[in-house]
């Protein structure tokens, strides 16, 4: 155990999260607002985003959807199957919505190689799903690399031409990278939504409450870079930044926030950042380890 | 006014010093940051060392290898400018 864990300001940030979705779930109730509807969209992608959200613990995704959202499309986790399932996808897109996509827009062919739904004989690709809902909806956020940025699903030679959500769509996208995304990212952006509408963003369309710093500027091994000390194989615990660590370039509060619950990262398990939240990543943060 | 002269050919000296250390490729190729090795890239002719820029993390970047030429690759991705003027040249490809 390091003191890292002992330390009560990392512990508060590990929990601010759960005080802004408390907090969003507290102004609701005051102003009698009903809860956004939500559709999350998986394009072409490994559904790891939606995994990943189910980790959530402040708050847990069961808190999101009893308290902040009505989460009224998701392949995954809705009850409704086939048409029916599509059918609350149209159904929603009459009324405010929030509309979350994970994975890239797959666009080769018109978008044949991501079909989401079959409906009425038709089969309904990621693309045309995308772009009914982002025309409609209030706030449009990417969750996950791949739909921020093209990631793994846009990687050379991306033979299904897959390109982000930003550049397929003409309008403005909240991004939140990350491969996949922190589940308090996705939760603590509702939240900001739901309060005060769309958070400050940086210059990449990234909320800056999430993304501002880079993790080499919070790593708990800066100390040896600082002095020069590196590490000369994955186990030792000097810096890693000469085995092919990508901390200096990727922005995210892993070092703090670190994730499953809250108990580790890469860096914290004797492992390279490999840039996973980087625009460029896969093919810009190659090799991950030198 | 004679130490300013002498500081502004010190200076200028430092600058041009890096001419005097000449690679052959397969001497850059030794420098590619691992095994305790700086990381040197050959850019047109000039060989710079990137071993501290946060971009080239184990001597690395975009799936390049550094203790290489890579002048046509950077000529691909960057216009020339502020890129190179901020990196530390440390000599230059034997002709």
């Amino acid at each position: 155990m390091s003191g890292f864990d002992n330390c009560p300001i990392i512990h508060s940030k590990s929990c601010t999260n759960i005080k802004l979705s408390e907090m969003a779930a507290e102004y609701m109730k005051l102003n009698r607002k009903e809860k956004i509807n939500v559709i999350w969209l998986e394009t072409s992608g490994c559904s790891g985003n939606i995994i990943s959200l189910l980790n959530g613990e402040n708050p847990s995704v069961y808190y999101l959807m009893k308290e902040m959202v009505n989460l009224t499309y998701s392949n995954s986790l809705m009850c409704n199957q086939g048409e029916k399932a599509y059918e609350q996808f149209l159904e929603t897109l009459n009324k405010e919505f929030i509309l979350i996509v994970e994975g890239a827009i797959s666009t080769k062919a018109n978008g044949v190689y991501n079909i989401i739904a079959n409906y009425k004989g038709k089969a309904i690709t990621g693309m045309e799903a995308a772009k009914m809902a982002g025309e409609k909806a209030k706030f449009v956020i990417a969750v996950g690399t791949c739909a921020s940025f093209g990631g793994i699903s846009a990687a050379n030679p991306n033979p299904g031409q897959n390109k982000s959500l930003s550049e397929f769509l003409n309008k403005e996208v909240i991004k939140l990278p990350g491969c996949p995304s922190h589940p308090d990212w996705v939760m603590g952006t509702i939240a900001n939504i739901i309060m005060s509408g769309k958070p400050e963003l940086d210059n990449k369309g990234r909320p800056v409450m999430f993304y501002s710093i880079t993790i080499h500027d919070n790593c708990p091994r800066r100390s040896y870079f600082d002095k020069g000390i590196f590490a000369e194989k994955l186990g030792d615990k000097e810096c890693m930044f000469k085995l092919g660590c990508r901390g200096p370039v990727t922005r995210t509060d892993c070092p703090t926030r670190k994730w499953n619950e809250y108990v580790n990262w890469p860096i914290g398990n004797n492992a390279t950042c490999i840039g996973c939240a980087a625009e460029k990543f896969p093919d810009g943060m190659e090799p991950f380890v030198r | 006014m004679q130490h300013i002269i002498y500081r502004k050919v010190i200076n200028l000296n430092k600058k041009n010093s890096f001419r005097q250390n000449e690679f052959t490729l397969e001497e850059l190729s030794q420098f590619n940051g691992t095994k305790g090795n700086p990381a040197y890239v050959a850019i047109d002719g000039i060989v710079y060392d990137v071993s501290m820029e946060p971009s080239w993390g184990g001597g690395t970047h975009f799936a390049l290898y550094s203790g290489n030429d890579l002048s046509k690759e950077f000529s691909k991705c960057h216009k020339k400018g502020s890129i190179l003027s901020n990196l530390k040249r440390v000599g230059t490809i034997k002709k």
